[in-house]
């Protein structure tokens, strides 16, 4: 009897075992399908299909108002790496804007968005938040639309982001001090839809 | 017994592989794209102050260019002589520092001609016409505003009136020439 539930249960566990390969094998054939930069597929007589991911920053654009100054970092095809603003006077504003483009075959969602809080500190380090209440600090569509996650970049599309932080105009004068604004930082992860 | 243990320690592998698989092709699509940046607010300044200027004669009128400092213009001497004489001192007030500024304090002064004959003095006083003013001719007056980064255009000017008849015999001094502007944080 023990003989007989042994084989049926060996049968059970070959069965499992040979499940999970074929399940193995169709993932490592859809990540091969996928990593590679390019497959191509002859579909029908004479058309070849690319497929291809591939979601970047495009055209990036700096501009300043009053005496406003800017650093403006280092740059690839995913990352813009620590940019630098001055303020001299209230009303000074800087604006950043750039394109996120889908250059791949694939279309894309917004699986994750985040920008930093602002953390201000006074040349000796004691907190500034209060007098950083005077900046104005927002990062959104150009065409003024906020950014969420699970907004989709079709293939082919391209958004527009802006970045904006401004000094404003009514703020009081910061004597015999300077105020250093960390956490400026921005995160955009895609995935495919 | 040993088979079976073996075939399960399979299958749990198979297990293994199939999961990593997974997690292997949910990572490949995915693109993270990053910004990073600081920014910093600078120490408030003041700096209000004067701006060399230019002079203009017309006739026979000639000009000695004063001294000019951030906070004054001193030393400047007109010299007329015939009626129709004039001269201007075009100069320029701003606002470099990082705080709005208001006029506070406006002092223009009075002339006042002397002379070895006290009556022809007066008299050629009668027929000056001084003025500080914007160089648009507007008053300069307590309350006007000079915002940061913002810079005015003013003038002195000081003619002999074209309609004078008469010119003193001896050179008559032109005093009161003094002004006074005092700019305050607005």
């Amino acid at each position: 009897m023990n003989t007989k539930n042994d084989k049926k249960k060996s049968k059970g566990y070959w069965l499992l075992f040979l499940l999970c390969i074929v399940l193995g094998s169709l993932m490592f054939v859809t990540v091969s399908y996928t990593v590679g930069s390019t497959v191509l597929k002859i579909v029908g007589f004479n058309t070849t299909q690319v497929v291809s991911w591939d979601i970047r920053i495009n055209n990036i654009s700096t501009n300043t108002i009053g005496r406003a100054k800017v650093r403006e970092g280092e740059v690839s095809n995913t990352m813009i790496k620590d940019y630098s603003v001055n303020f001299s006077v209230p009303g000074d504003t800087f604006t950043m804007t750039f394109d996120i483009v889908n250059k791949g075959t694939l279309n894309a969602r917004l699986d994750h968005f985040s920008m930093g809080k602002l953390n201000c500190t006074y040349r000796d380090g004691r907190d500034a938040s209060d007098y950083c209440k005077n900046i104005y600090y927002v990062v959104e569509y150009a065409n003024g639309n906020n950014i969420q996650v699970g907004d989709i970049l079709d293939a082919g599309q391209n958004r527009k982001v802006k970045v904006t932080l401004k000094y404003y105009e009514d703020a009081l004068p910061l004597w015999n001090d300077i105020v250093n604004i960390d956490d400026l930082d921005i995160s955009f992860i895609f995935g495919q839809k | 017994m040993d088979k079976n243990r073996e075939v399960k320690i399979i299958a749990v592998v198979a297990l293994l592989v199939a999961v990593v698989g997974l997690s292997v092709a949910y990572a490949a699509l995915s693109t993270t794209l990053e910004i990073s940046g600081s920014a910093t607010i600078n120490s408030a300044s003041w700096d209000v102050g004067f701006v060399k200027g230019s002079h203009t004669t017309t006739g026979g009128a000639t000009f000695v260019e004063p001294t000019v400092s951030s906070t004054s213009i001193t030393g400047y001497s007109a010299k007329l002589t015939m009626p129709g004489d004039s001269v201007t001192y075009n100069f320029k007030i701003t606002n470099q520092g990082s705080i709005p500024a208001t006029l506070g304090t406006v002092n223009i002064g009075s002339i006042s001609c002397t002379g070895t004959d006290s009556a022809e003095a007066a008299a050629t006083c009668a027929n000056l016409t001084y003025s500080v003013t914007y160089a648009d001719g507007t008053a300069i007056k307590v309350g006007d505003a000079l915002a940061v980064g913002v810079t005015k255009d003013a003038k002195i000017t000081i003619t002999f009136n074209a309609a004078a008849t008469t010119v003193p015999a001896n050179p008559v001094t032109v005093n009161g020439m003094d002004v006074t502007l005092i700019y305050n944080q607005a």
